[in-house]
């Protein structure tokens, strides 16, 4: 188990998704330990977040890309692979989630979904787990959602996502376990303090929600585990939430 | 050892991960109540690991545990922490095991663990703060053939502690249950499997550092399955 104040900063953590909730909380927490590389579809929030980085004394670069489209990605991966080196840690974070039920899910809004979790995950994982092999080490770790495993009736578009992914993430783990890479997907049991749903959900109270930076220490954990004793699932959720 | 220091409870304290955990928590800075049937190896832990006390008792006695825990209250102050590490095991079919090891494994594995959250949850809840740890292992979700005798005592604890847990978890009181998916790295192990490579084990102290882990987290974010397994392990 390593403390960030131990680590010199020669390691890539890539963290795709990067927005105002979990992105930006898992970026700033592997910032105090790898160089990151900060990815989403937009380019000013990253940005921000890492100049913040910066300004903080660490290594940041934001990599404006879609998770979608196979040449983009291959483009970022080759700039942080230029600027900051080999990836050691993939986290994968991408993705919205559309609220609806089987007749209000239109076919767009269904691929386009599945495209942003299960391929885009499947198209960087395929781009950073060369090198790992490698390397015989690097860890991916993927954000999973209550809809991945007991999923409501209005995930109509993003339940079957969040399903392709852990399959992909479980896959992945049996494959590349043994070769010396950590795969883990952390089922995020809850809402997550973002702005985006306290609009949603204004009466929700702070021990309702899940600290963006909670779930980012748990990812860190994950990140360090002696490898003698690695977990693939975890779930977190706050204290008070029914499941 | 004073009254101020957090308290854990650990049952099933032997050579490999009970010790492990108790030293894991011992250096974390808690009085740690070690409980077991072996008296000898009990105190030889007392004298290594510090404001650590033995309990030896057999956790299936029920009238036997409530004077323990009256004892660990007088002695350290009331469990903030209960990890229960003791196992009951058996190998063998269905036909080939005596029916009575069912029993006995399912007195130790889940009965003692009602017992245990039974005696030690109120003052928990009514602290607001707490933690009850479950170790668990593979046979709590799948019965092989010749695991008649100890599957059927995991599942039955691992539903008791979900169970537990969602009661509890609104209160204030963390239940989890670490899921060992592994062959744990013992002098006994290693004897059974004597050509198995270091990396075939799952190392008890790693073992702890995920107890520990878990038993801390963010109240915003627990976690109550953790499974772990070495990253060699086929699954």
């Amino acid at each position: 188990m390593s403390d960030s104040t131990s680590v010199p900063l020669d390691k890539v953590c890539v963290v795709v998704g990067v927005g105002e909730g979990l992105g930006a909380a898992l970026a700033r927490r592997f910032a105090a330990g790898y160089k990151v590389a900060l990815i989403a579809r937009s380019g000013e929030f990253i940005g921000k977040v890492a100049d913040e980085i910066r300004v903080a004394g660490g290594v940041a670069l934001a990599i404006q890309s879609d998770a979608t489209v196979e040449p983009q990605i291959g483009n970022a991966h080759e700039q942080i692979s230029r600027d900051l080196g080999p990836v050691e840690i993939l986290i994968f974070n991408g993705g919205r989630r559309p609220m609806g039920r089987l007749m209000e899910t239109t076919p767009q809004v269904f691929e386009q979904t599945w495209r942003l979790h299960a391929f885009g995950a499947f198209l960087w994982a395929r781009q950073v787990v060369p090198q790992m092999l490698a390397r015989g080490s690097g860890t991916i770790l993927i954000t999973g959602a209550t809809a991945g495993v007991r999923p409501w009736p209005t995930s109509a578009a993003f339940a079957p996502a969040k399903f392709a992914v852990r399959g992909l993430a479980q896959v992945m783990a049996r494959d590349l376990h043994p070769q010396g890479i950590h795969v883990a997907y952390v089922n995020v049991d809850g809402g997550i303090d973002m702005p985006l749903l306290r609009n949603l959900r204004p009466d929700a109270k702070d021990e309702d929600l899940l600290k963006p930076s909670a779930i980012a220490d748990a990812f860190w954990y994950l990140a360090h585990q002696d490898r003698s004793a690695w977990s693939h699932e975890l779930d977190v959720r706050p204290y008070k939430e029914k499941f | 050892m004073n009254q101020q220091m957090p308290v854990v409870l650990v049952t099933g304290v032997g050579p490999g991960t009970g010790a492990a955990i108790a030293r894991r928590f011992s250096r974390g800075g808690y009085a740690v109540a070690m409980l077991a049937r072996n008296r000898e190896r009990l105190a030889a832990l007392e004298r290594q690991i510090a404001n650590a006390r033995a309990y030896p008792c057999d956790v299936t006695d029920e009238a036997r545990l409530d004077g323990v825990i009256q004892a660990i209250r007088a002695d350290l102050g009331a469990p903030k922490v209960l990890v229960h590490n003791a196992v009951g095991g058996a190998f063998g079919n269905f036909m080939e095991i005596d029916p009575e090891v069912l029993n006995r494994n399912f007195q130790v594995n889940t009965m003692a663990l009602l017992y245990l959250a039974r005696k030690l949850a109120a003052a928990m809840m009514e602290a607001g703060e707490g933690a009850i740890i479950a170790s668990g292992n593979t046979s709590a979700l799948r019965g092989k053939a010749n695991f008649a005798g100890f599957a059927p005592t995991k599942a039955a604890q691992r539903i008791l502690a979900e169970s537990i847990a969602r009661e509890v978890g609104p209160k204030g009181v963390h239940v989890a249950y670490v899921l060992i998916d592994a062959v744990i790295d013992l002098e006994w192990t290693r004897k059974r499997f004597p050509d198995a490579p270091d990396e075939f084990f799952i190392k008890p102290a790693a073992i702890a550092d995920e107890v520990w882990h878990v038993t801390h987290q963010d109240r915003c974010a627990w976690s109550f399955n953790v499974e772990l397994r070495p990253f060699h392990e086929t699954w």
